[in-house]
């Protein structure tokens, strides 16, 4: 766990990581092998296997793209990522939900320490839960679309839950005709609208969903980094200040848009319930769109937090360097317009620095399991 | 001439069985026991009973609360000796000396001492920012004062010429201290060469004895003191031989002394004493063969200390609360099992360092051979026990504990 095989290491090296697609750039993993850190896996050019995308931890311009078979030789993975990765390399579609899911299991397991067990399963209950009201959000709003105005007497948020159930049947029984389907079915539809949303988040659900937290510590990270480094006359300190909030602020932009969209989809059920008869498959990854968006800020903005004010320095090379490259696929979502070479120009600029993960190893597992823990 | 004992203390046989009783407590004990005597307002027989735990008081290094007296000697501190060892010619002052010699100078500073009181009120030493500043402004003002030989001297047994020599040598001492307290600052990092150079130097117009205090001072702190003393020796302060006779009183007084309930602590001190002696031995000062001969006899002392207390922490801290609760550990217990997991692989790694390197693959493979043999008792935790093996033993041997299980 103490090495890592740099000769070997340096055959993966490559200039060449501008993704073009979100797939191409890979989803993070919560791995917490130092060398490891906010390393993503994607599928490889052959779609025959995955492959591990790691930033030099020397930093400077350069990545390190390494089947995982060649990753054991190059340094020595915790016994949880290896089976965090066992269980991936199942997987066919690389996801940032699948990621999250298997993490979730194997964190449940204990092999990242107790914190984070406790963690993943609080974070499964909380996603349940989740599931639940954004079903419950949408029933509502098909009740008040549905309802005749006296019926409507009572607002259903504050009716009793037996009479709340009663007229929701009632309202999925109305809907289902028009749209050509039967009662049934909206329901499984709406389970599924759930399942697919409720990371995102129904309007007027008062819990705030688990996308929209991020974004809220992304805005929040930005502000205090921006503060920080306004009391800093380290001129390099200021350019990892502005890697990590330059990329920060075009990734809240692109998750507000793609926000705005999907909360003007679920302001409407009946209308979001045809879409989904036309097109589920579009619809559910219009959804992931924030998962997407957001991915990789988690340990960025943990590392943030869990630096000591002594240790911020060294922790904001850390997230300049781990900040997630934007690809351009985004144009074609949101509609954004960026100087996409800007971030790789930033990065050009930053000569190699000691290998900022070159401390105690094991304190360093110990610090990402409690990212991890955090994380989850 | 040797220090005679001070009137008021105890009789014979009550103190040596207090300064047994201080000497056999534990290590909490003895912090609280310092913690006491550090409120005293004359602690001189307290300072007797803390005699024979003074080595152990030196690796502990419980926060202590600054006063004048401490703040004041701090720059010689490598020269305060046991009063019945003291000699003149050795160019030390004995420790019966400070609470007088602590009196005179606040009698000669006057309003300024009270002033430096107020300025470090309620901090402790581990508040370097104010040790730096407070200290500076005392040692300018100690360094300028002309202290009257107090009443209280004559209980020291100690003699006016003697008087002279202490102060003599802690004006000189005082006169360059800020520069001394600048290298003392950085003792973690060697102290590096320049600072010593700086510190040791700045006494070259001084009488001899000022920078070999300011040397022993420095040793004590420092965590290269073969490059110190090689250092100190390139200065023209310090004539030909001093500072390896200043290395070799190091060398003779250091005890590879481990705690065997502190892993954390036994852990940092392994290091430590593991950096020290690789640095002594590729100094110039180790090429005398008998000299090294020393060198290499501490390293075999520390390696035992290592290995003693990897053995020790290992089976009091893991194998047997394990076994004891047959592996229901909450997550309290656990969370402490895995830090001193943590800390008994650092002791493990400077162990190696030392020269125990097959010692240590048999330690963890009968640790790790004893987590598995835990893995069907009521209650164990499979995932718990397969950290505790990855933490110790690796991942891969984890991952075969994992899939026997």
């Amino acid at each position: 766990m103490t090495e890592i095989r740099t000769d070997l290491l340096e055959r993966f090296g490559t200039q060449a990581y501008q993704p073009a697609t979100f797939l191409d750039r890979g989803v993070t993993v919560p791995f917490t092998t130092p060398f490891l850190l906010g390393a993503r896996i994607r599928p490889t050019d052959t779609r025959a296997g995955l492959e591990v995308v790691i930033t030099n931890p020397s930093g400077g311009r350069g990545f390190y793209i390494v089947p995982w078979p060649a990753l054991t030789e190059v340094c020595s993975p915790t016994l949880h990522d290896r089976r965090l990765w066992q269980r991936l390399s199942d997987q066919t579609g690389i996801t940032p939900a699948l990621v999250r899911e298997t993490a979730h299991a194997v964190a449940a397991e204990g092999l990242a320490g107790r914190d984070a067990a406790g963690a993943a399963s609080q974070a499964r209950g909380e996603e349940a839960a989740g599931r639940m009201r954004a079903n419950f959000m949408l029933l509502l709003d098909l009740i008040r679309r549905s309802e005749t105005p006296e019926e409507a007497a009572t607002a259903p948020q504050a009716d009793s839950p037996a009479n709340v159930e009663r007229r929701a049947r009632r309202a999925v029984g109305r809907i289902a005709p028009r749209i050509g389907v039967t009662p049934e079915i909206i329901a499984a539809w709406l389970e599924s609208l759930a399942g697919a949303f409720c990371g995102v988040g129904v309007p007027g659900d008062p819990v705030q969903s688990r996308t929209r937290r991020m974004a809220r510590d992304l805005v929040a990270l930005v502000e205090q980094v921006d503060l920080w480094v306004a009391q800093s006359p380290d001129p390099h300190e200021q350019h990892a200040a502005t890697m990590v909030t330059e990329a920060a602020r075009l990734t809240m932009r692109c998750a507000e848009v793609a926000f705005r969209d999907l909360d003007s989809l679920l302001s409407d059920t009946p209308t979001l319930l045809r879409a989904w008869r036309e097109d589920s498959t579009g619809i559910g990854r219009r959804a992931t769109r924030p998962d997407w968006l957001l991915d990789g800020w988690q340990v960025i903005v943990e590392l943030w937090r869990d630096a000591a004010p002594e240790m911020r320095h060294g922790a904001l090379w850390e997230m300049a360097f781990l900040a997630p490259v934007m690809p351009r696929e985004v144009e074609e979502w949101l509609g954004v317009e960026e100087d996409w070479d800007r971030p790789t120009r930033l990065r050009r600029l930053v000569r190699a620095k000691e290998d900022w993960r070159s401390g105690r190893m094991l304190d360093l597992v110990a610090r990402n399991e409690r990212l991890r823990a955090r994380i989850a | 001439m040797t220090a005679a004992p001070a009137p008021g203390a105890a009789l014979p046989s009550e103190q040596r069985r207090l300064t047994h009783a201080v000497a056999a407590a534990s290590d909490a004990a003895l912090g609280r026991i310092v913690a006491v005597f550090d409120r005293m307002p004359d602690r001189r027989v307290a300072d007797r009973l803390l005699d024979a735990a003074r080595p152990r008081l030196r690796r502990l290094r419980p926060p202590r609360p600054i006063g004048l007296g401490r703040l004041l000697f701090l720059p010689l501190d490598g020269v305060i000796v046991d009063p019945g060892a003291w000699k003149r010619a050795d160019g030390s002052i004995p420790r019966s000396a400070l609470a007088p010699l602590t009196e005179a100078m606040r009698a000669a500073i006057g309003d300024e001492a009270t002033a430096i009181e107020a300025a470090f009120a309620g901090a402790t030493f581990a508040d370097l920012g104010v040790v730096g500043t407070a200290g500076g402004r005392l040692w300018r003002a100690a360094a300028a004062a002309t202290p009257g030989m107090p009443a209280r001297w004559a209980e020291t047994g100690l003699s006016a010429a003697d008087f002279s020599h202490c102060t003599a040598l802690a004006a000189g001492v005082w006169r360059h201290a800020a520069s001394l307290w600048a290298a003392l600052a950085a003792a973690r990092e060697g102290p590096p060469e320049s600072l010593v150079r700086e510190a040791i130097g700045a006494a070259a117009g001084e009488a001899p004895m000022v920078a070999e205090a300011m040397l022993a001072t420095l040793l004590l702190k420092a965590s290269q003191p073969g490059s110190v003393a090689a250092a100190a020796a390139a200065t023209r302060s310090l004539p030909a031989g001093v500072a390896d006779r200043v290395l070799d009183r190091w060398i003779d007084h250091c005890r590879p002394d481990l705690p065997d309930n502190d892993p954390e602590g036994a852990a940092h001190q392994a290091e430590e004493f593991a950096k020290a002696l690789d640095d002594l031995e590729a100094a110039p000062a180790a090429r005398r063969p008998e000299r090294r001969q020393r060198i290499l006899a501490l390293r075999r002392q520390a390696d035992e200390a290592c290995r003693a207390a990897f053995a020790a922490t290992a089976a009091t801290m893991l194998a047997e609360p394990l076994a004891q609760r047959g592996g229901a550990i909450d997550d309290a217990g656990m969370g402490a099992m895995e830090g001193a997991a943590r800390s008994l692989k650092r002791l493990e790694q400077a162990g190696r360092r030392l020269g125990g390197g097959t010692a240590y693959d048999g330690a963890v493979r009968r640790l790790a051979d004893g987590f598995a043999g835990l893995r069907a008792a009521p209650g164990s935790n499979l995932a718990d026990l397969a950290r505790l093996t990855e933490i110790l033993a690796g991942p891969e041997a984890a991952l075969r504990l994992l899939d026997c299980g």
